[in-house]
């Protein structure tokens, strides 16, 4: 007998094959036939066992999960990929096909931390924005990119960096609703703040405790002087309270002298649209003298006490949080005390 | 066909003589009826099938084999690894059904075990494109042309079998996201099976997934073979609902 897998010419009426061991015919006795059968209430156990080990392995189409309609409607949706990759990977790790994309995952990780770490320099922007990049491929990666050509691909690719870059400014002020940046409009030696440095900013629940000395970022009043508008209130601006409410500020000799008390230049310095002046304002009820640079650029007019105690004199409501950190620069970076 | 033909009476039950006109329930009848179910998509009755043909001869390995190939199209793998290797009982070793317990093992995402599997299946004797297709399978998603190879392979020593392994060729293909290459195989069995419901699911899924226009007609022909076939059905419903997103990322 000939066996129909190997072709060895077997003695007849041997019941396997003596080469390979195949059965030659069908056995008289009773074989089981029916294979077993998975329950029914096993699969979705199975299903989620199954997604975990995906994770571990090569994920790959061919090991696609076979999930409840609901959910397999829901993910191979590439708009609800899209959605989901607002968490850079979790499109890909629902669909387990993490590990496809994990190196650009750590790229990304890597360059939002360094942005973040060096957050308030040009560099810190250019690492987000690379991160925002990173992100945007990550969510395009698997499938969305493929069937597109390059024009459809670069118009993909600005539509999602451009959607993403709004919901990484508009995060942080969701997340973390009570810390925000400032940038420093002024220096003071005192606290070893240059003009221009970063600083992390704790938003006030209180804003009529403040001490003297605190740095604040808050909205300055508008102020006309001559038909030229020197401050807006919708822009944030950081300055020092020099101060409270009720209190007389005088500035003489480049200096700040509060009810008669004359202030240390260096802890309390002047700003210097402020130098070489003689003015004298009573801080109204709930408010603060602040002292900040404004960023006035008025020339050819001549400012007064009264559009001194304008500029300066800041609504306790318009102060919106207090520094406690510098950020920008690392070699100055420091808890402000 | 009278009403308790499908009842199974095991060996107790009378022989029945047929009919004039009426084929022979044979192992034949049974294996072509399966295979028939199959190409329907219907994997649960070709199962039945395949059983039937045991019950007239279990030594027929292309049962055995396409027991456990239901099994894994009913995604009942760790059931598809036990019944290969009681299939292995009367074949022992054979390279089919090592293939498709590394099939069964890799999309249980047992995906070590499948490797070794498919090399235990490679090492043997007298290979079929069943373990050329799970090879392709199995390294679907490495970088180079390992799984084209291995599908180019399972076609080239396909002989008779050329158009069931080209289908094979084409769902593994369309497993790995090559859904134009995929189309090419699927085209090619489509001639062969033009009343398979499962080679226009194939092809017009492939085709959805290109974006291409004649998905439709081909899913509503699949709908035509077969009506109540969810997965077509779902299909159609997912190309037809395609929105700008969809047109504009393709798929």
């Amino acid at each position: 007998m000939r066996c129909s897998r190997c072709s060895f010419e077997n003695i007849p009426g041997e019941k396997r094959c003596l080469k390979c061991g195949s059965i030659l015919e069908a056995q008289k006795t009773k074989v089981k036939i029916h294979p077993p059968r998975m329950p029914a209430w096993k699969r979705p156990f199975r299903n989620i066992s199954r997604c975990f080990r995906q994770q571990r392995v090569i994920p790959s189409d061919v090991g696609k999960i076979k999930r409840n309609r609901f959910v397999r409607t829901i993910l191979s949706d590439e708009l609800v990929g899209l959605l989901l990759s607002i968490v850079p990977g979790l499109a890909h790790l629902l669909n387990g096909r993490f590990k496809e994309i994990r190196l650009f995952f750590i790229g990304w990780l890597a360059l939002l931390m360094t942005g973040l770490f060096v957050y308030g320099s040009s560099a810190g922007f250019i690492f987000l924005g690379l991160a925002i990049g990173v992100h945007a491929w990550i969510a395009l990666r698997y499938g969305l990119l493929k069937e597109l050509n390059l024009i459809e691909r670069i118009v993909a690719v600005l539509i999602v960096f451009f959607v993403l870059a709004f919901i990484y400014r508009n995060i942080p002020g969701v997340v973390f609703r009570n810390f925000s940046g400032s940038f420093s409009s002024q220096s003071i030696p005192y606290y070893n703040i240059k003009a221009g440095d970063f600083l992390l900013v704790h938003r006030l629940s209180d804003k009529t405790n403040l001490a003297r000395g605190c740095i604040v970022s808050f909205h300055p009043s508008t102020v006309n002087i001559h038909n030229n508008q020197v401050t807006r209130a919708s822009e944030t601006t950081t300055g020092q309270i020099i101060a409270l409410q009720g209190e007389v500020v005088e500035i003489k000799d480049n200096c700040f002298v509060v009810n008669g008390e004359q202030l240390n230049s260096e802890r309390f310095p002047v700003p210097n649209w402020l130098k070489n002046r003689k003015d004298s304002v009573t801080v109204d009820k709930d408010s603060y003298f602040v002292s900040s640079e404004y960023n006035l650029t008025i020339q050819g007019v001549r400012l007064t006490s009264q559009h001194v105690r304008e500029v300066c004199v800041v609504k306790a409501d318009n102060i919106e949080a207090r520094a406690f950190m510098k950020w920008w620069p690392i070699w100055r970076r420091g808890f402000i005390r | 066909m009278d009403r308790f033909s499908q009842l199974e009476f095991g060996e107790t039950s009378p022989e029945k003589k047929a009919s004039h006109g009426e084929p022979v329930r044979n192992a034949d009848y049974f294996h072509k009826e399966a295979v028939k179910y199959w190409l329907a998509g219907d994997f649960e009755v070709a199962l039945r099938n395949y059983s039937r043909v045991l019950e007239n001869n279990n030594a027929v390995f292309e049962a055995w084999a396409g027991q456990v190939l239901m099994l894994i199209e009913l995604s009942e793998y760790p059931e598809a690894c036990v019944w290969a290797d009681k299939a292995m009982d009367f074949f022992p070793e054979h390279p089919e059904l090592l293939a498709l317990k590394a099939i069964a093992c890799l999309r249980d995402a047992k995906v070590d075990k499948a490797i070794a599997y498919s090399d235990n299946s490679i090492s043997k004797d007298k290979l079929t494109p069943r373990v050329w297709l799970s090879r392709a399978e199995i390294f679907a998603e490495r970088k180079g042309s390992i799984a084209e190879n291995c599908v180019s392979k399972a076609v080239g020593i396909s002989g008779e079998q050329a158009p069931v392994v080209k289908l094979e060729a084409g769902r593994v293909l369309r497993r790995k996201g090559d859904y134009s290459e995929a189309i090419k195989y699927l085209n090619e069995a489509l001639r062969e099976f033009p009343e398979s419901a499962l080679v226009w699911y194939e092809l017009g899924f492939c085709q959805a997934k290109l974006g291409r226009a004649e998905a439709q007609t081909t899913l509503e022909q699949c709908l035509r073979l077969r009506p109540d076939w969810n997965p077509a059905r779902e299909a159609l419903k997912r190309f037809k609902k395609r929105g700008f997103f969809r047109r504009l990322f393709g798929g």
